[in-house]
């Protein structure tokens, strides 16, 4: 196996242990960040996830996106915001601490690593965002 | 690999590595100035030599010492050192055997992307603090290897 397709197997194998963290975030969002808004900052997220270079331009949307919203509203809602936040910088890094660990990554490899769970737990998030409402047949 | 897209990726690492480390914990420790001045901040920060002017001016005014005023001019020595510091580093970036101005000069571009970095973080971070108040951060940059360190 080429060292491309270790990289993205490793990645696949820690996205696929983190669906239910993934859902139950998308849930939590779905609860908290409503309206034509919050669709397109969920979207935004996806967005900047799927397209940045560098994993704390992620971080820094979530925290400005949090840092706007009033107490208990929206991204501050049960603290969706902050614990997202955390769950991304403590949680995420530590699965991609081990991927890189276990290919003897370079600082470079290690960050793409990182982007591609990132990515692949944001668009996670987001499909179950989308999904929740639908499922519960409500209309936002 | 060409040296633009070089220069890009290292400067992409430090931004998630230490550039983040040392905003964090520059907004850690020290309380925040407002939104106008946060503002201000990311504004000059697209040109190296607007963003050392405006900083060297704010850290020179008279601010008053009571009130909510009352840290911002230790806010901006402090930013100002961090800033000088980036200068140091961006000297890394330049080729030796450069004449004088044109070290100058290059050293001017390499430290605005620097800046670039280093105030978008410090400011997104100085903005929650300022709603929420200080939050229990991971210690280290998003793609650090101080985490993995610790735990070895």
């Amino acid at each position: 196996m080429n060292r491309e397709m270790q990289l993205i197997r490793a990645v696949a194998l820690q996205a696929d242990a983190i669906s239910s963290e993934a859902e139950d975030f998308g849930r939590r969002a779905a609860g908290a960040i409503t309206g034509d808004a919050g669709n397109r900052q969920i979207k935004g997220l996806e967005s900047i996830a799927a397209s940045v270079r560098k994993v704390s331009d992620v971080l820094d949307y979530i925290k400005r996106h949090t840092a706007k919203c009033k107490k208990d509203e929206s991204w501050r809602k049960g603290d969706f915001g902050v614990e997202l936040l955390k769950f991304i910088s403590e949680d995420l890094r530590r699965r991609c601490d081990d991927v890189a660990q276990q290919l003897g990554a370079a600082e470079a490899e290690r960050q793409r690593i990182s982007l591609l769970l990132i990515r692949e737990f944001v668009r996670q998030m987001a499909a179950h965002y989308a999904f929740v409402p639908l499922a519960e047949g409500e209309r936002r | 690999m060409n040296l633009l897209r070089e220069v890009r990726e290292r400067i992409g690492l430090l931004s998630d590595g230490v550039l983040y480390e040392r905003a964090i914990e520059f907004a850690r420790r020290h309380e925040p100035v407002d939104g106008a001045q946060l503002n201000g901040l990311l504004q000059y920060a697209q040109e190296w030599r607007d963003l050392m002017q405006f900083v060297d001016k704010q850290r020179k005014r008279a601010w008053p010492q009571s009130g909510r005023t009352g840290h911002y001019k230790h806010f901006y020595d402090d930013l100002y050192e961090a800033l000088r510091q980036l200068e140091r580093d961006a000297a890394e970036f330049v080729p030796a055997g450069l004449a004088r101005h044109e070290q100058q000069a290059q050293t001017a571009i390499y430290a605005g992307l620097l800046a670039r970095e280093f105030v978008q973080h410090l400011v997104t971070e100085a903005q929650l603090v300022r709603a929420i108040g200080n939050i229990k951060h991971a210690d280290a940059a998003p793609t650090s290897r101080r985490h993995q360190r610790r735990e070895g």
